[in-house]
């Protein structure tokens, strides 16, 4: 690929580098796979930079991209073509990971830990949702990165909150009931 | 406001946009409603966790993987070498997946043919659940009216919804091989005795107006939702998410990366039977008594001529294959079926498949003959098989294999024409041959398990040697298969146990311990063997958590 694809590309991705990686780091929760995933992401991108419309939303394109690369990192650990993703711990070891990095452990309470595993144990889907939910970005723009109706995203984030909250209660919650409060 | 509405204001808007008097029911509904609010609590806390500043290293790493294209690719494997490494065991997978189903050895044409929009689903006189107590038009457009989901209606455990959330950027070949797989599911969960299956074709209205996918399943009384989507990852894996409704949760996730370079593998039936089966085990515990009035029903349907005929047929497909289902008043019906209503024939065929009835031979070769629609001959030369001993049977299969036009039914017409003997004699030499890849020789126990794959008995000889591959094979690919290959034998030999114990304790491979703890449903009145798999509940995955519970329940029944 010739260079100016590569300057047209940093000048693309540049802007969007710090919002793909608090999106990665949402979905792996430790930095070194966030920055994997994060050039992973930019790997892929470059190779399919043709088939972006530079008029289109390169942010939400990239995202998709981004999320894909998540998603896949489970699929291609995956002997089987199927496979459970439901419980999310079949995908504990698959790459880009989902265990905090020893920095991250250092620094992490016993509280955040729990929420840690119960982040754990949702399918990567339900994490990718919740990821960018959780990012600030509107429905529509989640509908677009994950390639779903807008209308069936309700559903799938209520499930995806419910599956977190009993996640978490297995992990031995007690204290988020009394930290609730619905501002976005 | 219920629960759907609640969830629905609350991902759609910020706290500042919220008028007061939503803030407030919304509180209002926290009060009553602990599942919203723990939810709702649990993903507020997970988001308010700290996020680092993007490292400022990363930009110099990415620049360095996207330098010009030799050092790049050096980069990149250097960088992202273990994805490289998982690529390459999934393309293993997919090497698998084709020796599966090496054309020697490709299953039953019944099972593999595809059935098109124009197919037997689409033949739409057959409506699942025509005749079901529920009307199928959303409330208030879609808008339900009840005040929680918990007060909803009694729902029936016997009936699940099946939503099909469309994926408008797929190829139109794409979503065309999609809809053939999903087909399938669906015909194999139709096939269930006394499961009501509500099709997308009833719920596309619902997504249309806005309804919430488990407000779809209680406005139609059903206990069970599976909700069939797809990502839009250009490998396109299918999402398969079955959803207790009462609760609201997804009973289990499966995503699906089926092999479409090819244009129908001979596989894809089998893995929409795998399918259905996990869809299957996650919604319905019929009893016996259930299964049995199921039936009961299925026949008087069949038999009652004031039915229309998509009703009947309907029903046909839901009798089991065994021939006290399906009596001669019941093939009379289906002949009768196949004259009044031509363009169910396919249908009609695939449930007579196996029959043994001679009265069938005439209007299978007429339909093989002169049926217009490729699927109907394709289905009636599948049927035919039954009958290959009769020389004017021989005959027509023959002329078919010759001159049809579609190479769909001429490929039927050769497959109906080898005998089983011929067939199982062929897969048992390539399992035994030694020469041969494992994985080859393991595909060949395709045949010798037959149409019905995950019924149908391996011979003794079969199973030892499929154990043996499977015990001498170090790869974990290889011996999950040989396991499940096992688990669905029916051969209780008891120089298998403990092999599989081992692996079912100790293997480091999900599927593996998944499939070993299949394979020792034959021991499961064993003391050992019900110590293993109750230990295995606790197994870390899901999966082998989910085996070991569904072989320990099903040997307490």
């Amino acid at each position: 690929m010739p260079n100016s694809d590569s300057g047209r590309f940093a000048s693309l991705v540049e802007p969007h580098l710090d919002a793909l990686f608090r999106a990665a780091f949402r979905l792996t929760r430790n930095k070194p796979d966030a920055e994997d995933l994060v050039q992973e992401t930019c790997v892929r991108a470059y190779q399919r930079i043709s088939t972006l419309d530079e008029s289109g939303r390169v942010k939400a394109w990239l995202l998709r991209v981004l999320t894909n690369a998540f998603i896949d990192g489970a699929r291609r650990a995956q002997r089987s073509p199927i496979m459970t993703l439901g419980d999310g711990t079949d995908c504990v070891a698959s790459f880009p990971g989902t265990e905090p990095g020893p920095e991250e452990s250092a620094a992490m309470s016993d509280r955040e830990e729990q929420l840690q595993n119960a982040w754990s144990r949702l399918g990567r889907d339900q994490r990718a949702l919740l990821a960018l939910c959780a990012e600030g970005y509107g429905l529509s723009e989640i509908a677009e990165v994950i390639g779903v109706a807008e209308d069936a995203l309700y559903a799938r984030l209520y499930r995806a909150r419910r599956s977190l909250a009993r996640h978490l209660k297995d992990e031995g919650a007690t204290e988020s009931e009394t930290r609730m409060g619905f501002s976005k | 406001m219920n629960c759907q509405e609640i969830n629905r204001i609350l991902d759609s808007n910020t706290a500042e946009l919220l008028p007061v008097d939503q803030k407030k029911a919304i509180d209002h509904h926290f009060g009553s409603c602990p599942a919203c609010r723990e939810a709702w609590a649990a993903y507020r806390e997970m988001s308010a966790l700290q996020i680092p500043d993007t490292p400022k290293a990363l930009r110099s790493r990415i620049a360095a993987a996207l330098a010009p294209a030799e050092t790049r690719a050096f980069n990149r494997s250097l960088i992202v070498g273990g994805a490289l490494v998982v690529g390459a065991a999934v393309a293993a997978t997919m090497a698998l997946r084709i020796d599966d189903s090496a054309p020697e050895f490709s299953q039953n044409r019944e099972d593999s043919a595809p059935i098109t929009p124009s197919g037997p689903l689409a033949e739409h006189e057959v409506h699942p659940n025509s005749t079901n107590r529920v009307d199928y038009t959303p409330d208030n457009n879609g808008q339900s009216d009840s005040t929680s989901p918990h007060m909803a209606a009694p729902l029936d455990p016997n009936t699940v919804v099946v939503l099909l959330i469309p994926n408008r950027e797929l190829s139109e070949r794409r979503a065309t091989l999609l809809d053939q797989f999903y087909m399938e599911i669906l015909r194999h969960l139709q096939s269930v005795p006394g499961l009501n299956v509500i099709h997308p074709e009833h719920t596309a209205p619902f997504l249309a107006s806005g309804t919430l996918e488990e407000e779809i399943a209680r406005q139609l009384g059903a206990a069970h939702l599976v909700v069939l989507s797809t990502s839009s990852d250009p490998s396109l894996r299918l999402l398969i998410t079955p959803v207790d409704v009462a609760t609201g949760d997804a009973t289990g996730s499966m995503g699906f990366a089926p092999p479409f370079d090819k244009r129908w593998p001979a596989e894809l039936s089998s893995d929409a039977a795998d399918v259905a089966d996990f869809i299957k085990e996650g919604l319905t515990d019929l009893t016996p008594a259930d299964r049995a009035a199921a039936i009961a029903d299925a026949r008087a349907s069949v038999l009652n001529s004031s039915l229309p005929p998509g009703e009947r047929v309907e029903a046909l497909g839901k009798l089991p294959q065994t021939p006290e289902a399906r009596t001669e008043d019941i093939v009379l019906a289906a002949v009768e079926l196949a004259t009044i209503a031509p363009n169910l024939r396919a249908s009609i065929w695939r449930a007579m498949y196996g029959v043994d009835d001679p009265y069938l031979i005439d209007p299978l070769i007429s339909s093989l003959n002169y049926d217009d629609a490729e699927h109907r001959r394709r289905a009636a030369a599948t049927a035919l098989a039954t009958f290959v001993a009769e020389p004017r049977v021989k005959a027509a299969l023959e002329q078919a294999r010759s001159s049809d036009v579609s190479e769909t039914v001429r490929e039927a017409a050769l497959h109906a024409l080898s005998t089983v003997e011929e067939r199982d004699q062929l897969a048992l030499q390539a399992l035994l041959d030694e020469k041969l890849p494992v994985r080859e020789r393991l595909g060949a126990t395709m045949l010798l398990e037959g149409r019905r794959v995950r019924e149908v008995k391996l011979t003794a000889e079969a199973a030892q040697a499929v154990f043996d591959i499977g015990a001498g094979s170090t790869d974990a690919d290889t011996r999950a298969m040989a396991w499940g290959k096992l688990g669905r034998s029916g051969v209780d030999n008891p120089n298998f146990k403990q092999a599989l114990l081992d692996d079912l304790a100790n293997h480091p491979n999900i599927e593996v311990r998944t499939m070993a703890a299949f394979a020792l449903k034959h021991f499961s009145n064993e003391s050992d063997v019900r110590i293993a798999l109750e230990q295995a509940e606790d197994d870390r995955s899901f999966r082998v958590r989910e085996a070991a519970r569904i072989v320990l329940g099903n040997a307490q029944k």
